[in-house]
This record gives structure tokens, sequence and C-alpha cells, in this order.
């Protein structure tokens, strides 16, 4: 038995086979970053933050989805205007500490924030997992990571 | 007289006086309301404690309804139910729906009603109204289109504060809460209206939009700014305090506080912390090193000083705001390693004036009696201070006693806030309210109104007799300015009262006779039998927070700890013994008498640990001098003061909210005090640098863990602290001398100690009236013809409320009171700037004229950098000096 | 505190103390002085109602919860003659609408606001008790009853004619 197969190198045989099939077939793999998933509509990615048709922000700052946040991404520091109107002073959310649970964007009361559709979070530098809030904003204005 | 009455068919006995709403809380029924509030009166209305009482046809409401015998209540059937929803309906057609920025969402009585018994819906749906000014001061901020016309804010200006500067203005849905005018509030910020408000219309800007109620966590420290000892909860969010909360019914201060504790907090994360320790380095410049470097610099340059030019030539000055624990370390430090009594505090200028009286005359060391006490008193003589400003808990209580038909007379160089609401105000120049006190006793004999009974075994009564017969009540009257009238009153009134009591300030005290005056109180209140039960007794009172810790502790040349005498042996070979180190014999220097070896360059090393004697120290050049001059100064702050840019080594240290420890309050009450938030900065807690500094010089019995074991030393050497722990302080303060055992045993069954001193009567060698002669303490001098007093603000206690941003806004110059009949012959205009002159110095202020001034006397507060007062304070030996009355002359610019 | 001579004449001053003796708790004297201070001085000032507070020893706030509430306390200025136009269902149906429309115009003012001339202030009321003639509008003291668009100009004319 191992002579005939040593002589006619049928394993050789069947697992070229193999490749040459699959080598005609469709792939399915994906070319990224040429090609892209296309997402469900209620993938978890990246938060973002929403404006108001007339650009203003829809974030109060009510302080909700820091509170919720079952692994403390979330940092907000608020403080009054002049105008003596609340003022968001900072917003930030470590993108390395979120689970994408989707608490946050439950518990908002004014619909601002959302987790969208980005998922390209790898980065070399750690600190950069830190979004801030102009950065959520204009993820926000691009239609790219909203699919609402 | 008790009733019975069945509330949800459940039977209860209680007090007649019980309104509905009482008597079902008793039962654990919850009845809603917002405008009821148990210690203001009841107002019905916000008609949401409705409920159905059997043979009333109306709902009722349980707030304003007393129970009865035999009453069947319903609180929670459907038709209560319905009225209650639509209660709320009506209520939220004008309240903003904004609980997602509003800072009482979470903490807000509408939000939880409407939740738990309102409908998610609402029939209304126009406009909701939008009201004008939304901001009416600097510190309270006011949104009317959250009111609910609930009125607590109203009545807890009236009747808790007596300040009445809230009122309801306007009709119907016009109606406004405001003051008066709708201008901004001229008020004590005592913060009630804030505390009161069930829902978001009157906050606190101080943190306006700063934190959620939810996300903050709360610590029960002690507060820091006066010697009341308050209870209050800081509350805290990413290691920065936000707001101070309290509790009702909880503490000394029973869910009250003032402007200073409420607001006074942003000290504690003020930017301009010192965050790490500096040493100046050999350019003459405070450079930033590490601990280790600070610390074995000190050590270092101590030792050295020490082995050179003996101990004696170590001196140590500590703040009286610091914890027990810390002060019991500082002296520690000072005595086991530095080998020197130069021990002292800033206070100690005070209770070197007054402690010897008492101690001489009673045999006390401390006020007798407790602060609470007042709230019941019948008769109350207040001489010497504002009460309301230097402690104003403690004036609240005396409102309450007023409240209640209380006879106070106040005996004052000036009109105070109390003096609208007082029985009598007596406008007297300073050192002539000796005169008064003989005056009442010369009548109390002359009527017969003493108790005899009380004065039977007491001595020298004949010779007080004659003392006070010394001048006729009318040429008393004459000279004080005062009638006859008034001086009869006021001695029939306190000593025909069940409970009367006196407190006297440092105007009365802290002037050269003012050791006569005290001892003319004692008499007094020996003439009268007014000692030694509650209500009774003396309250010396003095800002400072923990005053009457640095006494028990030993912070005096003179006293170890537990009071006792340095030059005693045995007690002595006593402390030798627990600390295993010498104690050395002398009597050292005291604060005034270290800063003039210093300038004279007899003291070589001097550390000041939380004070400024360049702001608040008598003779402002000598300081200077001294600071100069001497070989080694460190300085342990929480800001880079005057004082401490000049020091060779900066020590951050840490504020009440970052340590743990213990206080004693004015009424001898030690309580515990809690870390809220870790330490600022690199900054570290007193004792921790006490303790760290004492190793370093080779002692290793200054090795503590934590403040709790320093204080288990204070138990074990300090008689009257024996046997106190951490634990035992869990659950309230505990009033020395109290027992061992008890304290142990019924710590958690509300044991609170000693409530008042002297309880089996003045010590019976102690029986004798003291008589004194003389009639005025404070003569006249030509050179300096006026009595200048430094007062305390309301809204600043000392130069660490300096740093307080929220309480800037509300003071933060000072100017020169003077009643424009003093003014006459100097002929400036009101607020005009005129020189004030002493023997020491003088300083340039903004005169600011005030009929509630007595003739010749002026009032300046001391805390402002634009008029010092260290400038104008005289030095001296003890009395001598001057520091709180001080005279001067006021000449023209 | 300021002395009622300083501001009031000998026999004002006098008259106040009177007013203030026939109550026996001082604060019930708030209306009738309050009442008494604005006939004076035709509305009540910051400094009458600081004056009142502290001539029978209450809270300051207390005479500006007083002053507010009524309708009768003016805290603003209003003109020499105060003209009340009652809205009432009665007046209402019989044409008061069109009486405050022609006021309005007559005076060139709007309601609550005072003419140019300082004369005439014009203020909207509840019933004023004059149902049976209705429209009524009540100028001072004096009601003029069942007035219409017509008789405006004639009624305050004969106010004009007085000063």
């Amino acid at each position: 038995m191992g002579l005939m197969t040593n002589i006619f190198q049928t394993d050789l045989i069947k697992g070229l086979s193999l490749t040459i099939r699959y080598f005609f077939s469709k792939p399915i793999t994906m070319r990224y970053p040429e090609e892209r998933w296309e997402l469900p509509p209620n993938h978890r990615g990246a938060q973002i933050l929403k404006k108001h048709p007339d650009g203003k922000e829809r974030c109060v700052g009510c302080g909700l989805c820091p509170e919720i946040c079952p692994s403390d991404a979330i940092t907000l520091i608020t403080s009054e205007n002049e105008a003596g109107d609340k003022r968001v002073d900072f917003y930030e959310i470590d993108l390395g500490l979120c689970i994408y649970c989707g608490y946050c964007q439950e518990v908002c009361p004014v619909n601002a924030v959302f987790l969208g559709q980005d998922y390209e979070l790898t980065v070399t530098d750690p600190g950069r997992l830190k979004v801030g809030r102009n950065e959520m904003l204009q993820k926000g204005d691009d239609p790219q990571y909203d699919n609402r | 007289m008790m009733v019975r009455l069945t509330i949800d068919d459940k039977q209860i006995m209680v007090d007649a006086h019980m309104n509905i709403l009482e008597a079902s809380k008793k039962l654990g029924i919850e009845i809603p309301t917002f405008c009821y509030q148990a210690r203001l009166s009841e107002l019905g209305a916000c008609r949401m404690c409705v409920v159905e009482v059997e043979g009333m046809g109306k709902l009722q409401t349980a707030c304003t309804l007393a129970v009865a015998e035999g009453m069947v209540v319903q609180t929670g059937n459907a038709r209560i139910k319905k009225a209650r929803r639509m209660m709320l309906e009506f209520l939220l057609i004008n309240h903003p729906l904004e609980c997602t920025v509003c800072d009482a969402s979470g903490e807000c009585t509408l939000q939880d009603f409407a939740f738990k018994y309102g409908s998610a819906e609402t029939r209304f749906t126009g406009e909701k109204r939008v009201l004008r000014d939304q901001i009416i001061s600097p510190l309270i901020n006011r949104n009317l289109n959250r009111c609910i016309q609930c009125k607590r804010c109203v009545r807890v200006c009236d009747e808790i504060q007596g300040v009445t500067a809230l009122g309801m203005s306007y009709r119907g849905a016009d109606t406004i809460v405001g003051p008066f005018m709708d201008k901004s509030l001229d008020c004590e910020y005592c913060s009630h209206c804030i505390w009161s408000c069930p829902v978001g219309a009157i906050t606190s800007r101080a943190m306006k939009y700063r934190a959620r109620t939810w996300e903050m966590d709360k610590a029960e420290a002690i507060c820091p700014f006066c010697s009341c000892g308050c209870t209050l909860h800081y509350n805290h969010k990413d290691n920065v305090v936000h707001r101070v909360t309290h509790t009702e019914g909880r503490g000394i201060n029973q869910g009250s506080l003032c402007s200073k504790g409420y607001f006074g907090y942003d000290v504690i994360n003020h930017p301009e912390r010192i965050t790490s320790p500096m040493v100046r380095n050999a350019e003459g410049v405070l450079r930033t090193v590490t601990w280790e470097a600070a610390l074995t610099t000190v050590a270092g340059k101590m030792g050295q000083i020490k082995d050179d030019n003996g101990g004696s030539s170590i001196g140590g000055i500590v703040s009286d705001r610091l914890t027990n624990e810390d002060l019991y370390l500082f002296q520690k430090l000072m005595r086991s390693v530095y080998s020197t009594n130069n021990v002292d505090t800033p206070s100690g200028m005070w209770s070197r004036a007054v402690l010897p009286v008492l101690e001489d005359r009673l045999g006390v060391f401390a006020a007798t009696n407790s602060t609470d006490e007042l709230n019941y008193v019948d008769a109350l003589l207040i001489v010497g201070c504002d009460v309301t400003v230097s402690h104003p808990i403690t004036g609240l209580r005396v409102k309450h006693a007023i409240h209640r038909g209380g006879l106070v007379t106040e005996i004052n160089p000036r009109r105070t806030a109390l003096s609208r609401l007082a029985k009598r105000s007596l406008t007297v120049a300073v050192g002539k309210e000796l005169a008064l006190v003989k005056g009442m006793i010369a009548v109390i004999i002359e009527e017969g109104l003493y108790d005899s009974e009380a004065v039977k075994d007491y001595k020298k009564l004949s010779d007080l007799e004659f003392s006070v017969k010394e001048k006729d009540l009318n040429v008393i009257a004459r000279n004080t300015d005062v009638s006859v009238d008034d001086i009869v009153q006021t001695a029939r009134e306190f000593a025909g009262a069940g409970k009367a009591a006196i407190i006297f300030g440092e105007t009365a005290a802290l002037h050269s006779g003012g050791d006569l005056l005290i001892n003319a109180l004692i008499d007094l209140l020996m003439l009268t039998g007014k000692l030694g039960q509650e209500g009774f007794g003396l309250y010396p009172v003095i800002a400072s927070t923990n005053f009457q810790g640095t006494v028990d502790m030993g912070i005096a040349p003179d006293r170890l700890p537990g009071h006792v005498e340095v030059s005693s042996a045995t007690e002595r070979k006593k402390f030798e013994k627990a600390w295993n180190a010498k104690v050395p014999k002398d009597t050292g220097m005291n604060a005034l008498e270290m800063i003039q070896a210093a300038a004279d360059g007899n003291l070589k090393a001097l550390y000041l640990a939380g004070v400024n004697p360049l702001a608040t120290f008598p003779g402002g050049k000598v300081v200077a001098e001294a600071l100069k001059t001497v070989e080694f100064l460190v300085v342990q702050e929480l800001f880079l003061t005057e004082t401490a840019s000049m020091a060779d080594v900066v020590l951050p240290a840490g504020t009440l909210a970052e340590k743990n420890g213990t206080l004693t309050s004015m009424d001898r009450r030690i309580q515990r005090t809690q870390k809220a938030i870790d330490s600022v900065g690199l900054s570290r807690p007193d004792w921790r640098i006490f303790s760290d500094l004492g190793v370093m010089g080779g002692e290793n019995g200054m090795k503590y863990v934590n403040a709790a074991e320093v204080l288990d030393e204070i138990a074990q050497t300090v008689p009257f602290y024996s046997g106190i722990s951490q634990h035992i302080l869990a659950d309230n303060g505990l009033q020395w001398p109290f027992s061992r055992e008890d304290a142990r045993e019924k710590f958690h069954e509300g044991y609170l100690g000693t409530r008042h001193l002297l309880m089996d009567g003045v010590p019976l060698d102690k029986r004798i009236f003291s008589a004194v002669s003389g009639w005025d303490t404070h003569g006249a001098d030509s050179q300096y013809p006026m009595t200048l007093v430094f007062e305390d603000l309301l809204f600043h206690s000392g130069s660490f409320t300096r740093y307080s941003e929220s309480l800037n806004k509300l003071a933060s110059e000072a100017t020169l009171l003077m009643n424009p009949q003093t003014g006459i012959g100097l002929d400036v205009p009101d607020g005009s700037t005129v020189r004030t002159v002493s023997a020491q110095g003088e300083v340039s202020v903004a005169v600011s004229y005030s009929e509630d001034l007595a003739l010749g006397v002026l009032f300046m507060p001391r805390h402002f950098a634009n008029a010092p007062a260290s400038a104008l304070m005289v030095p001296g030996r003890n009395r001598d000096a001057e520091t709180a009355v001080v005279r001067v002359k006021v000449v023209k610019v | 505190m300021m002395k009622s001579t300083e501001i009031f004449s000998a026999r004002e001053s006098k008259e106040m103390e009177d007013i203030l003796s026939r109550y026996e708790a001082s604060a019930s004297a708030i209306l009738p002085l309050l009442h008494y201070v604005q006939s004076i001085q035709g509305h009540l000032s910051e400094e009458a109602l600081t004056f009142v507070a502290e001539f029978i020893g209450v809270p300051h706030v207390r005479t500006f919860e007083v002053a507010t509430y009524y309708t009768m306390l003016f805290t603003e200025p209003v003109g020499r003659h105060l003209v009340q136009v009652c809205r009432n269902l009665s007046c209402h149906v019989n044409g008061a609408e069109n009486v405050l429309e022609a006021l309005k115009k007559e005076l060139g003012v709007d309601v609550g606001k005072t003419s140019d001339d300082g004369l005439f202030t014009l203020v909207e009321v509840e019933c004023i008790g004059a149902c049976d003639h209705a429209p009524a509008v009540m100028i001072d003291e004096d009601l003029h009853r069942k007035v219409s668009e017509d008789s405006v100009n004639r009624i305050l004319g004969s106010y004009r004619e007085k000063v």
C-alpha cells in the first residue's frame, strides 16, 4: 500500500486537486482594505455623537452614560457657561475599555450618542484609543459611520 | 395626652399634638408631601399629602390635621391616588422637563413622586410658563420655572435662620419666590434654602452643572471652619470635592450649615494648593524636591541645630485647625525628638487669657455645658461677641431659644444680626461691660434675687456686695450709656430664669482687663446658682476649629497632653515612659516669645505648621524680621502664603477632607472626621509628616501606620481621652470626661459622655466670690483714643478662607466700620480712605459709617490683605498683647 | 433706619403713628400704612416699602409681598388718575372690549401703561360690583356706569379739566 502511494504520489495529487479546485472557485476572504464588510444596521462599533439639524450639539451633558457604563469607559466634565446653561467641557470614551454593550446609546435621553459603524479600531499607540468629543462629532456627521 | 387612631386599618397610640403625617410615619406608611418639613410650621400648600378621614367629606391634608381619638384614616385608596395624580399633573403643567440637566435630579422630590404617584401622560399641552431672571446672587441660583411654591425656603429663612430674606411676591399663577424688590439676595448665605428646596428651583451656583447627585460619593467629616464641630458630608467625584451636604438630625448641627461650611469647600481643590515639597537651593530659590530629600533636609538641619544650640533654640507653632492626632504628634515631635517645650498655637493667646481664670475659679478648662442646651435657655447673656458670625450654628441655637421666648440680652460694642431678634441689645464701649455686669450683680443682691441656697457656703459674699455697691446704678448707667431700667430688667430676667447661661467672646476677654470681666461673669453665675445643670453655664467662644484640641493635646509651652503641667516631674515621667524619650523640664516660649527670640537671633529653627504669622500675628515688622533672621524655617502649609514663601523648606500638607482623625469641638465633643479624597498632588496628611520626621530623627516610637494608631496612643496617655477609639466615635461624638466602660459598651446606644461639667457643683475649695474691684477694663489712652475691634466675618473665619473663591465673592475686602458720631471730628466722607494708627503700625483703609457701633469703637475684619491686621496688633506678653482689641487713632489722609 | 420726619411732614408722621397705635400687633398695620403712604406718594417706591417695614418692625420682604399681592397697591409709578376697566362677564357681553379699545386709542397706551402726559394709567380689573350698569369703568374712586365708546372722550375730558 505504502509503495503504491509512494510511486503514484496519490496524496500529492489529492492535495493539488483541492488547491486547483479552490483556485477557480469564488474566494471566501475579503480583499481588505479594498473591500469592506457590509455591516448589519445595528452593528455596535465605536461611538458617534449626533447633532441637531441646525448644527447644535444634541448632548446636554446629563451624565447618564458615564453612570451606566459597565466598564467605566466614559469621562464627562461639565460646568456652567456664560449664559448660565450647562456646557460639556470634556467628553471622552476609552475604546480600550469599552465593551460595546450599547448601554450608553440606550440610556441617552436626547439621542446624542450612538454606536456607529466604525470597526477599524486597531492602533499602535494605546493612547489613541481614547476618543474625544470632536472626533465623535465628526464621525456623527460622516455617513460612513452612521447608518441612521 | 395620647390618642388612639386607625390608619390604613392599623391601630396606633400617639401624642395628641402629632399630625397625621407624623403618625403615619410611625407606622411606616409613607404619605407623599412637598411642603411639610418637621422643623418648619405646617402650611398645607402642596395638597400632596391628602388623606381620607372617616366622617369628613372632603379629603384632608395630613400635615395640618391633628390626630384625634378614634379617627379612622385612609392614606392610599383610589380616591386619594386620583387626587395625588391630579396634583402632580397640575404641578407639571409649568415645571420644565429638564431633569437631564437639572442639578436636583436624583434628589428631587417631584421627580420621585411623579415616578411613584404620577401618571405618564398629561392633559395639559399648552406652553409652559417661562419666567425671568434665574440668578439672584453670586452663589445661589434661582430657577423660578422649576418652583412649585411649597414655601419651604421662605419658611426656613424666617423660622430657622431668622433672616427672612425670601418672600412670596405677586399672586396666583405669577407667584414668585424672591428677595425684597426681587433684587439680588442680601443674606447670610446659610444654604438653608438650597437644602430645603424639594425641586431644583434654588440650587448652589458653586456646583452648578459640575456633577450629578448620583455620581458623587459621600464621606462624613467635621467642618474645618469653626469650633462648633458640625457634621457634614463631602460629596466627591474623581478626587474633587463638588459640594457639601448634611443630614437632617445628624451631628451637632442637626441638618444646618453656615455659609463657610456650605460654600468654603473649594479651598480643598484650589488650583494654588502646594502639591510637592520644596527646598530653598543655594541660589535662594524654592525648588521642588522629593519627599525623601525634603524630610532629610529638615531632620538633618533640626538635628544639627539641636546638637549645636540645644533644643531650646528650636520652636514650633502649629495651627489650631489640625486634628487631635496631628497636634499630639507635633508636640511629641517637638518634645521627644527636638527636646524643646517651645510649642504653641495662635489660639494659645486666647486660651492662656481665659482658661487660667476658669481653672482658678471653677476647676474646669473648657465650656461648662453643651451648645445644644442653648436651644432651651430661658435667659442668655451674650457678652463681647457676635455668636451668629463666629459660630453660626451655635447662633442658630440662640435663635431657636429666642423663637421659644427665651430672653436674650446682648452686650456688645456693636449691634449684630441677633439684635433685631433679641429681647435687648445693649451697645456698650469695650471695657465697660464689667460695670454693667457689676450693676446686674448689685441689683440681684439688692432685690434678694440670688439663689440663697446655692450661696450658703460661699465665702466673700459681703466683699462682693461691697465691691458692686461702690457706684450707684445711675452712675453706671450714665457711664455705660445704658438705661437703669435695662440693667435692672436684665438682672431680674437672668436671676429669675429657669435656665440661664452666659456666652462671652474675644472682645470681652482678650484685652488687658478681660480677666476681671470673666471673674465678674463667674460671680454672677455663682450668685444666681446657674452652674452645673442643663441649660446653665459659661461658654467661652473662639472660632479656631480645634482650639479645645490644642488645649487637650498639650500644645502649650507649659502643658503636656491632658492639660498637665510640664513642671511636674511625675507627669513628665509618665510621658517619658510612654514615649521612651526625655521630656524637657523647662517651660518653653509661647508663640509671641518665639517670634521675638527668632528676631533677636536666639531661636535658630522655627517649624510653622499651618500658621501664617505674617498675616495673623501682632507686630508685622517683628514677624518679618524674625522669619528673615531665623536660621532654619520650615513651613507646612496648604498654600504658598506670605510666610511659606520665606521658608527654607515648604512641606505640602492636606486639608481635613484628605485625612482621618478626630477633632474636639468647643463643647468638649470629640468627633471623628473621615477622609473623603486622596491627598492632592504629593501632599501628605500632617500627622504623617510629623511621624516621618520623628522616625528620621531617630525616634522609633514615632512610627505610625495610620491616624487610628495615634488616637490609640492618645487614649493611653491622655486621662480624659482614655478608651477613645475611631470605632467608638463611629456613630456619635463623645464629650469628655466620659466613662471608659460606658464608652466601650454603650457607644452604639447613643452614649454621649458628659453633657455638662460641675454636676456636683463648684468644687468646695473654689466656692469663693472674687469680688473684682475696678469698673473699666480697657482704660483710655490719650494718644490712641479709639478702640479697634478685629472681627470675624460671617463669610470668612481666617486666612484659610481667603482662598475660597466662593466666599470671596461674598466679601473680599476690609473696610473700617465707624459710628458717624465718632467720625464727626474726622470730617471724611463715607467710603474715603483713612489711616488707622496703633502703637505698632498703621494701615490705610476705606471708612464705612454705621450707627450700629458704640461711640469710639471701630470694627475691622482681620482676614484681608488690603488691611493687614497684623500691622496694627501690638505684641506683648499674654494680656499686654493687643490682638483682638487694639487702641488706635484715626487720621484723615 | 430712616426717620419718618425725613420723608413725611409732621402731620403725616403723626397720622402714621396713629394708624400704628390702632393695632395690637404692629404687623397688622401693614395694609393701612401702605394705603396711606400710597395716598401721599402715588405709588409704593422701594424707599417707601423699606420705610414702612422698618416703621412697624417687620422684615423688608414682608411689605414687598403685600404690595405685590394686592392690585390696588402699586410698586411702579402710576398716572394721576387710575382708569380701571372691568373685564368680567356682564361688562364683557355689554361691550367692555370696545370701551377698552376706545380708551386705548384715546389715551394712546396699552393696558398697564401710563399716558404720555402722566395723567392716566389704564388697567383691567375683575368685577367691581356694577354688573347692573355694565359696562362699568372706575376712575380713581368714581364709578362710571354704562360707558360706551362715545362717552369715553367726555369722561376723560372731565378729569383733564380738573388739572
